[in-house]
């Protein structure tokens, strides 16, 4: 990694100037990770900020902050400063960009309430209609329930209604982990019902409850340290015919690879699968152009559907 | 001699401390670090690269027409904002996520917006990644920022473009505006050679860069009823505009809960009873009636009512090839 410029050095400062209060000790290194630095970089930036201040340049006019033994020491008020600078218009922007990348529109209280408070001229309703970063559809009141239970390590009770599934099943789950693919979000938690890992897509989330109960850290971590939405590890595998012009897009079906290439132009695909609904709809949504030859129990449930979808298509 | 940090750090406090507005020949000689033997246009260079970086950190720095320098005190320092415990975790989610995802535009400026917006009090953080870009992210990520750049300063852009044929040609665009859409980020903007408003897939570009020339000066003006939600479209969206048409797909009771989601605020949604119908335009009547059935169970397709006919071959066929 390149040095940063002395531009980029000055505003990490200034990022971190509101929290210089006097008296305040702060751990240099978690202090460094907040603001992408190094310790020892941020540590040459506060003797550089130590060496600051205002005319004439009396010690009482000089920022009277000290690193020792890995903590920040402030001693005196910093001259002229009166609480945190606001976000300038790009900071603002890419926090908006972030929260709505989670869910979280212009109009949404917690983007009021930040901006309000923390933001100058950025202007959300704006840079709604200039840049969109998200097609997260969760309740945003659902997704800080699963945020500040990840962090206090609580467990949830949730109603979650998988892909497919006609009603919601009721689970305790210990949150490990939050992620983002393709502008969805997802949660890696262990499933105490099941007693497995699991992983919950949070639009699927009918509701969610913080139970006040706590579970350790690391007994169930593992599988929260690789997130993907799908993992296809020791799925069965479903052998699934694509026809010539039907086309197959790895991306649409996690996992899959393609077996054989025919003459005709078909192809054969291994999809893998963790239950039959979400593969069964797939299929019949391709209106007969993709066939499942194995197992059995997929051709069952594709078949099933299928009926289901005529008799819903009639009524 | 002071560093060039020192200099903007001592100019951000001298600012902050004066009583009253300043002249900058009086700024020159306070604020320690501007070099005694520097002369005035270098000065005036040097004096207007310190005050854009300090605007880019928050410092809401005016001048009065005689050239009088302060420190807008209320627009520069923040309110005091007290977090509930859930809305402050859903904001250390979401940033601890996408400040490490390369395809994330603007990384660097929200890792220093959440060191401001943080209060330092939190116990742990909250493990969260993300991948918004799945293909080729970290190039994604810099050209959206190179673009997003030059829509917010109104620069035109110039890239190579493979279009969906396979055909490489240059394109100028004047970027009105950008999406993430399924893992890929796209740009929405006139595009001068052809004189129409397009979209164009950033993992598609090559070589993109942004007009350098006069950098403050902009090039365009954005349509004043420019929203790029509107170029957001769902599959069954594309195709020849002569073929569009109007369809009325209904959610019913079990899967009203989850039809914003689904629609993705397309179209118009309005409830019936206690269903919804969904009134959307759509272009392809094959990818239509998949998205319903692939969305399902709870939706069905109410009109055109043409569409039953194709939707009733295609699951004949389904159950045909698996029984």
């Amino acid at each position: 990694m390149s040095s940063p410029s002395s531009s980029e050095r000055a505003r990490r400062l200034v990022a971190i100037l509101g929290r210089f209060t006097a008296g305040s000790r702060i751990p240099l290194e978690s202090l460094a990770e907040e603001v992408g630095a190094s310790p020892a970089e941020l540590a040459a930036d506060l003797e550089t900020l130590s060496l600051c201040g205002v005319a004439p340049y009396w010690p009482d006019q000089m920022v009277d902050v000290f690193v020792e033994d890995g903590v920040i020491e402030v001693y005196t008020p910093l001259p002229g400063l009166r609480g945190s600078v606001r976000l300038s218009t790009r900071e603002a922007e890419a926090l908006l960009a972030a929260l709505s990348a989670a869910g979280f529109s212009a109009d949404d209280p917690l983007t009021t309430k930040l901006m309000r408070a923390a933001a100058g001229l950025a202007d959300p309703a704006e840079l709604e209609r200039t840049l969109r970063t998200s097609s997260a559809a969760h309740a945003t009141r659902t997704f800080e329930t699963l945020a500040a239970a990840t962090r206090e390590r609580e467990v949830v009770h949730i109603a979650y209604q998988a892909e497919g599934a006609s009603a919601a099943s009721e689970r305790d789950i210990e949150p490990l982990r939050l992620f983002a693919e393709r502008g969805a979000w997802y949660l890696s938690a262990w499933c105490r019902q099941a007693g497995g890992s699991r992983t919950f897509r949070i639009d699927r989330i009918r509701a969610a409850r913080r139970t006040g109960k706590h579970f350790e850290a690391g007994a169930h971590a593992r599988r929260a340290d690789a997130p993907t939405a799908f993992s296809a590890d020791g799925l069965p595998l479903a052998r699934v015919r694509f026809e010539a012009g039907e086309s197959f897009v790895s991306r649409e079906w996690p996992g899959a690879t393609v077996a054989e290439t025919l003459a005709d132009g078909a192809l054969i695909a291994l999809v893998p699968y963790a239950g039959t609904d979400w593969i069964a709809r797939r299929v019949v949504a391709r209106l007969g152009r993709v066939h499942v030859l194995e197992p059995a129990e997929v051709r069952t449930a594709v078949a099933a559907l299928a009926r289901e979808a005529m008799a819903a298509a009639r009524s | 001699m002071a560093d060039a940090v020192e200099r903007l750090v001592n100019l951000a406090l001298y600012l902050a401390d004066a009583a009253a507005p300043v002249p900058h020949a009086r700024i020159r000689a306070e604020v320690a670090g501007y070099p005694a033997e520097q002369d005035d246009a270098a000065f005036a260079r040097m004096f207007e690269r310190d005050k854009d970086l300090l605007r880019d950190a928050g410092f809401a720095i005016e001048v009065d027409e005689r050239g009088n320098y302060w420190l807008d005190r209320e627009a520069t320092f923040a309110a005091s904002v007290e977090f509930s415990a859930e809305e402050a975790a859903a904001i250390q989610a979401a940033g601890s996520a996408l400040v490490d995802d390369p395809s994330f535009p603007f990384a660097a400026d929200l890792r220093l917006a959440l060191a401001k917006v943080s209060s330092g009090k939190a116990e742990g953080g909250v493990p969260a990644v993300a991948r918004l870009a799945d293909e080729d992210a970290e190039r994604q990520g810099e050209t959206a920022a190179l673009l997003s750049a030059a829509s917010a300063a109104r620069k035109r852009v110039t890239f190579g473009y493979t279009n969906s044929l396979g055909v490489f040609a240059p394109h100028e665009v004047e970027p009105y505006g950008l999406f993430l859409h399924d893992g890929r980020w796209y740009l929405v903007g006139r595009d001068t050679g052809l004189d129409q408003t397009r979209t164009y897939a950033v993992a598609r570009m090559r070589d993109a860069s942004a007009n350098a020339v006069r950098p403050k000066a902009p090039d365009f003006e954005r349509p004043a009823d420019f929203d790029v939600r509107t170029f957001v479209r769902l599959p069954f969206q594309y195709g020849p505009p002569a073929e569009e048409f109007e369809a009325t797909v209904f959610f019913d009771a079990s899967a009203a809960w989850r039809a914003e989601a689904v629609t993705g605020g397309e179209g118009r949604l309005r409830p019936d009873g206690n269903e919804f119908a969904w009134h959307i335009r759509a272009r392809s009547p094959e990818r239509l009636v998949r998205f319903v059935l692939e969305n399902g169970p709870g939706l069905r397709l109410v009109a055109p009512t043409s569409l039953a006919t194709l939707e009733r071959a295609g699951l004949e066929a389904v159950i045909r090839a698996h029984e």
